[in-house]
């Protein structure tokens, strides 16, 4: 009976000395570790601006004193004035303050700069090529008068009465301030002055040439830049309808002249383009702003102009 | 002739006394000695605690945990490292540079990817659990944005190709970069590669919104800051696998394991001890 007690006593010790060795791994403290690293950037800088500054047009322009030099806009004159809200030109007018453009800015990424016209086509104010008059209706011609050289007028076609005596209810007219426009007459002279490294610009009575000259130099290569390149750029677009050029300007300028003070009351007006050598017809001044001859235009009589300027990051 | 006998007779029993002391005495001994054992492994269970590392506890590997991160610039970091992340220059495919910081500082734009590698080595005994925490700070002027929507996105990839943050084809926001797989394993002897992209998107689809930060930048500054946190804890199993194994010299032993081939050896000796004097009472008591 000893032995056995002593044997299950030896035996019992050995398996608790087994038990307690298997539970060594788990109860020792847990080892725990951080780490932080950090890094800070900032934001490149963008900082272009593209900045419009200055009018075309205005509604009213000053007298100039010295009476050879054109009118500059100004608030409010009895010189030149517009007779609605619109903006006017008129012969003698001018703005050398003009109409700027102007790019700024020192980016630290790579730019591009492209132009548009903003889908809006440039047009000018220009008179057709021919011979133009102005119609003054006669008044007190009795049977007495003599009515041959003067027009009568069915529709818009005003005929010259060869022969014949005057007839009462028949209404004459005499022909004036005849015109001659050899060709295309383009009575504004623009200019662009600019800034930068981009070729010049020349003056021009076409303004369309020169809008697109304008959009071309904007859009050439030596505006775009490189990170940290300036861009600085300017532009300024300025014209001038002169005044007392010459006499056959005078009178291209009168008609034109007359033209856009009929553009407040569109319709049939007595200014007229000869047709044939005894005929004239009457010019039509649309709502659009355009001065007719049947489908034909002879005249526009306003001035348009469109310029978009984008600056993009190139990657 | 009777005298020898007597003498005999006398001596008998002296000696047998003897006899039973040595094996009672042997018996306390092996008792002794085994609950010695069980004492000193209870003690190394509680005194474990507090030792200092790489101390073996008799038959018990010593705990050595070493758990570092590093880059190919920095080979260890400290606390609270300042690395390169971000750049202060940027090129396009064809060398022509296309972001460059006017003052030296590191920038950001649209169109810039920064990649960052680092690694996370376990150089210890015992495999380890780890986190890898992503936070984004982003100011203007002075003042830290609590809400914001910025351009910037990023995806984080172990050495493997698995993404912890992202995919391979999906980008997460820098304020919304949330883990995938939020816990890892990597072994004992092992190291974990990762790498972190940064994208700002050239056609992001908001121009709008770069040319704000652009603008604010060049006004006030914009700076966005990257912390980039790890916690590692001790994995319940010093033998764990995960990550890549390198070579060390000698054999491999993992912290908190038993050194078997000791124990084992203790273990025979003491069942041989055991079973000895199980033996020599059986004897003695038969003949008592």
């Amino acid at each position: 009976m000893k032995k056995n007690v002593f044997l299950k006593l030896a035996s019992a010790l050995l398996v608790l000395c087994l038990a307690s060795t298997c539970a060594i791994g788990t109860t020792f403290a847990k080892y725990t570790t951080a780490d932080k690293a950090s890094d800070t950037a900032r934001v490149a800088k963008w900082g272009i601006t593209v900045a419009t500054s200055g009018s075309l047009f205005g509604t009213d322009y000053a007298s100039n004193s010295a009476g050879t030099d054109a009118d500059s806009i100004v608030a409010s004159s009895t010189n030149v004035n517009s007779s609605n809200v619109w903006n006017i030109v008129a012969p003698g007018t001018k703005n050398e303050a003009g109409f700027q453009v102007k790019l700024s800015g020192t980016p630290e990424v790579a730019y591009n700069v492209t132009a548009t016209n903003n889908d809006v086509a440039a047009e000018d104010i220009w008179l057709a090529e021919g011979t133009y008059g102005v119609m003054v209706e006669q008044t007190g011609l009795n049977a007495a008068s003599n009515v041959v050289g003067l027009y009568t007028l069915s529709g818009s076609t005003y005929t010259k009465v060869a022969a014949g005596a005057w007839a009462a209810g028949t209404t004459y007219y005499a022909l004036h301030d005849i015109t001659e426009v050899d060709a295309k007459y383009f009575p504004i002279q623009w200019a662009v002055v600019h800034s930068g490294s981009a070729p010049a610009i020349a003056t021009t009575s076409d303004l369309n040439a020169i809008a697109q000259a304008m959009i071309d130099n904007l859009n050439t290569d030596a505006l775009d830049g490189l990170a940290n390149e300036d861009i600085a750029a300017s532009y300024k677009l300025t014209w001038k309808w002169a005044f007392e050029l010459d006499a056959a300007t005078n009178a291209k300028d009168t008609i034109l002249g007359n033209l856009i003070a009929a553009v407040s009351t569109p319709g049939q007006t007595n200014i007229v383009k000869m047709a044939t050598a005894t005929t004239y017809t009457a010019v039509t001044v649309t709502s659009d702003m355009e001065a007719k001859v049947g489908d034909d235009v002879v005249a526009n009589l306003q001035i348009a102009f469109g310029l978009k300027v984008t600056v993009d990051q190139v990657d | 002739m009777t005298s020898d006998l007597q003498q005999t007779d006398n001596r008998a029993p002296k000696h047998a006394g003897e006899r039973r002391a040595w094996v009672y005495i042997m018996l306390m001994v092996n008792i002794v000695f085994i609950l010695l054992l069980m004492t000193l492994g209870i003690i190394a269970l509680r005194v474990g605690n507090y030792l200092p590392e790489n101390t073996d506890i008799l038959f018990i590997v010593g705990k050595n945990p070493e758990v570092s991160l590093g880059d190919d610039e920095i080979a260890k970091w400290e606390t609270g490292q300042r690395v390169n992340i971000f750049q202060s220059a940027y090129a396009n495919g064809q060398g022509e540079p296309t972001v460059v910081s006017q003052d030296g500082t590191k920038v950001v734009a649209p169109g810039t990817l920064s990649t960052y590698r680092f690694t996370m080595c376990n150089s210890g005994n015992m495999a380890v659990l780890y986190e890898i925490d992503l936070d984004f700070i982003l100011k203007i002027g002075t003042e830290v944005q609590e809400t914001y929507n910025f351009p910037m996105q990023v995806r984080l990839r172990d050495a493997s190709g698995d993404y912890l943050i992202g995919s391979e084809t999906e980008w997460v926001n820098v304020k919304d970069a949330i883990l995938n797989r939020h816990v890892s394993l990597l072994g004992a002897f092992s190291y974990e590669t990762f790498t972190m992209e940064l994208l700002w998107e050239f056609e992001g689809g908001d121009d709008e919104l770069d040319t704000l930060y652009g603008n604010l930048a060049a006004q006030k500054g914009v700076t966005l800051t990257l912390d980039i946190n790890t916690f590692a804890e001790e994995h319940f199993d010093p033998t764990a696998s995960g990550g890549t194994e390198y070579e060390v010299e000698g054999t491999k032993e993992f912290g908190g394991t038993i050194r078997w081939l000791w124990l084992t050896l203790l273990f025979i000796n003491t069942a041989v001890l055991v079973f000895y004097v199980s033996w020599l009472m059986n004897k003695r008591l038969r003949k008592w």
